[in-house]
């Protein structure tokens, strides 16, 4: 059940709850098939603190790990033909989203690091609004973050984090100007990786 | 030692060498019966069950249609509604520290067309009180467990209660189609006819209630039917009925696995599918038959069991209904189309069957935290745990 303290903190429904948690990665399990914010957006989840994370990666599969899924559309004319003929697939597939923790907040002040404990499963995940996201990036500290974390694919989660931010933001040079010193600073010892990661936010 | 499976191995060596020996002689006799049906007389057949009701080894069916009437039905339905039931249990173990045992009830709602969703259940129900785990007769104070035949019994019941749930619940708007896995004949009561405290308890209050209740809801409506769906079915209704009338011996004994007695003509060991797979096309259905008549018949009040074949493309299956549905013919003609629909979208089986056994089904692993569960719980609760040697040395497997 949603308390007050959370309806204030969340006016939006939730996305999807924690599954998996850990300091630095989480796994989120959307509520509904399909509807997962895109790839290098910023979610939160918590109550007392608010962890913020950024979606790696977005995977849909069955929910049982021992059924398969099998071509089901061979006398169908779209994809939506299928999900009508089989209404099943809604509750037997799952959206999920691989997520890096990139900060959190505590009482109004945004820290750009892991925070101390981990969110909890079955946290109820929300989307950050664009003045989240905003407020989130007035620095760029959490760049190095994500940039230290694992992931083979993470420039391209920046590239899709930036991309979206500054394209609804009000001050896009500002914002990529200072992103870009960012990482510049981070990636002074990669000049080919950091050209390429500037080039595809300014397309 | 596990199972010594090289020892097995020939033995089924041998098995293979015995039934590829017995085809040939099985495809034969697959012949005589289609010759029998097609010489099939319905005044022929009444005439000979009413003679020799009294020496037959078997029951046969009651015939009205001729058994090699075939119907199709080009009626599509894109929008309806299907709600389907199945259970699994964990049974009654003397090994275990309480007794009691569990009914886990799947059921799965599938809604076609505009708005088209899924509702999906998994409902288990712990038997644990005295007075649930055994049925009594206050007459001689004999108690019978609930176990084995008695619990698949139950079972069914739990079955049927959840459907006719899930139908009221519903809305008429659009066609609907409930429906159960396995026969709609308790058979597994067979051997306790002459209990009537066990047939009064699992029949007449368990499922004809239940008949009642989904009766009473299908017959406000127009467009609702209700069936259980035998999935490869091993009856022989319809043979029993052509060994009556095509036996060349005075008395007919021939059966599936023996035929000592068996005659020119025998047709001793074919199923019903396998007469159907050579009549009914893809898409079709049989003639609808009454269901022999047996010990139990009388307990299912005005719901006698009726039940066709239908080629449902992969297989020949067979539909289980109450005659309030078989004698219908609109009904039928729904059910007809509705049964295929969902063997289609099910690769050859309902797709809601499948998915309300996915609910219900009981894993190994689920068996053994049960048992774990109860046994934590006892535990933290201080009651005194207590379990065969034979489970402990079973647990143990010591050296």
């Amino acid at each position: 059940m949603i308390n007050k303290n959370q309806e204030e903190k969340y006016p939006k429904s939730p996305i999807g709850e924690v599954i998996e948690t850990s300091a630095f990665n989480l796994t989120i399990q959307c509520h509904k098939l399909y509807e997962s914010p895109a790839i290098g957006s910023l979610i939160k989840c918590g109550t007392e603190t608010i962890v913020y994370s950024v979606i790696s990666n977005i995977k849909t599969q069955s929910l049982d790990t021992t059924r398969t899924t099998i071509a089901l559309a061979q006398n169908a004319f779209s994809v939506e033909d299928v999900y009508q003929e089989n209404p099943q697939l809604q509750n037997l597939l799952s959206t999920s989203l691989n997520t890096i923790v990139v900060g959190y907040k505590q009482n109004t002040h945004i820290n750009h690091e892991i925070p101390s404990i981990p969110p909890k499963i079955h946290d109820l995940t929300y989307c950050c609004t664009l003045e989240e996201t905003l407020e989130f990036s007035q620095t760029f500290g959490f760049l190095r973050i994500l940039r230290s974390s694992n992931n083979a694919h993470i420039d391209d989660v920046i590239v899709s984090f930036l991309r979206s931010t500054l394209g609804n933001s009000k001050n896009p040079s500002q914002l990529l100007l200072r992103a870009g010193q960012e990482l510049a600073r981070l990636l002074k010892d990669d000049t080919q990786r950091l050209t390429q990661i500037l080039e595809r936010v300014s397309l | 030692m596990s199972l010594n499976l090289l020892k097995t191995a020939k033995q089924i060596d041998v098995m293979a060498t015995n039934i590829s020996g017995r085809q040939n002689v099985h495809l034969e006799k697959i012949k005589k019966a289609i010759n029998a049906i097609n010489q099939f007389s319905i005044e022929n057949f009444k005439q000979l069950k009413n003679e020799k009701s009294n020496e037959l080894s078997f029951v046969v069916p009651t015939i009205v249609e001729h058994p090699k009437n075939r119907y199709s039905t080009t009626n599509k339905i894109y929008e309806y509604c299907v709600m389907a039931v199945d259970g699994s249990q964990i049974e009654m173990d003397r090994h275990a520290p309480t007794t009691c045992f569990l009914i886990n009830i799947g059921t799965c709602t599938l809604k076609y067309g505009n708005a088209a969703k899924s509702i999906f259940s998994s409902t288990p129900i712990l038997y644990a009180k005295n007075d649930e785990l055994v049925i009594k007769n206050e007459l001689n104070y004999s108690e019978r467990l609930i176990e084995g035949d008695l619990l698949a019994a139950k079972r069914s019941v739990d079955e049927i209660k959840f459907l006719g749930k899930l139908l009221k619940k519903s809305s008429a708007q659009l066609p609907r189609i409930c429906l159960l896995d396995g026969s709609l004949q308790m058979i597994s009561l067979k051997g306790y006819y002459n209990d009537e405290i066990v047939l009064h308890e699992f029949i007449e209050s368990g499922m004809v209630t239940e008949l009642n209740k989904i009766k009473s809801i299908i017959t406000e409506s127009t467009n609702t039917v209700f069936a259980s769906y035998i999935s490869y079915p091993n009856s022989t209704d319809i043979i029993n009925a052509l060994k009556l009338t095509s036996c060349q011996s005075e008395s007919i004994k021939c059966g599936r696995f023996g035929n000592e007695q068996s005659c020119s003509e025998c047709i001793g060991g074919v199923l019903d599918r396998e007469l159907f797979s050579t009549i009914l096309s893809p898409g079709e259905r049989s003639s609808v038959f009454y269901a022999s008549e047996n010990s139990l018949s009388e307990y299912y009040q005005d719901h006698r069991i009726m039940f066709f074949y239908i080629n449902v493309n992969n297989e020949i299956a067979r539909i289980e209904i109450p005659q309030w549905i078989g004698e219908n013919s609109k009904l039928l003609e729904l059910l007809h189309s509705l049964i295929l629909d969902q063997c289609a979208k099910g690769k050859g089986y309902p797709v809601s069957l499948m998915e309300a056994h996915e609910q219900a089904v009981i894993t190994n692993a689920d068996r053994k935290t049960f048992i774990t569960m109860i046994e934590k719980t006892l535990h933290h609760q201080n009651i005194p745990i207590y379990t065969s040697m034979k489970n402990h040395s079973k647990n143990l497997r010591w050296l």
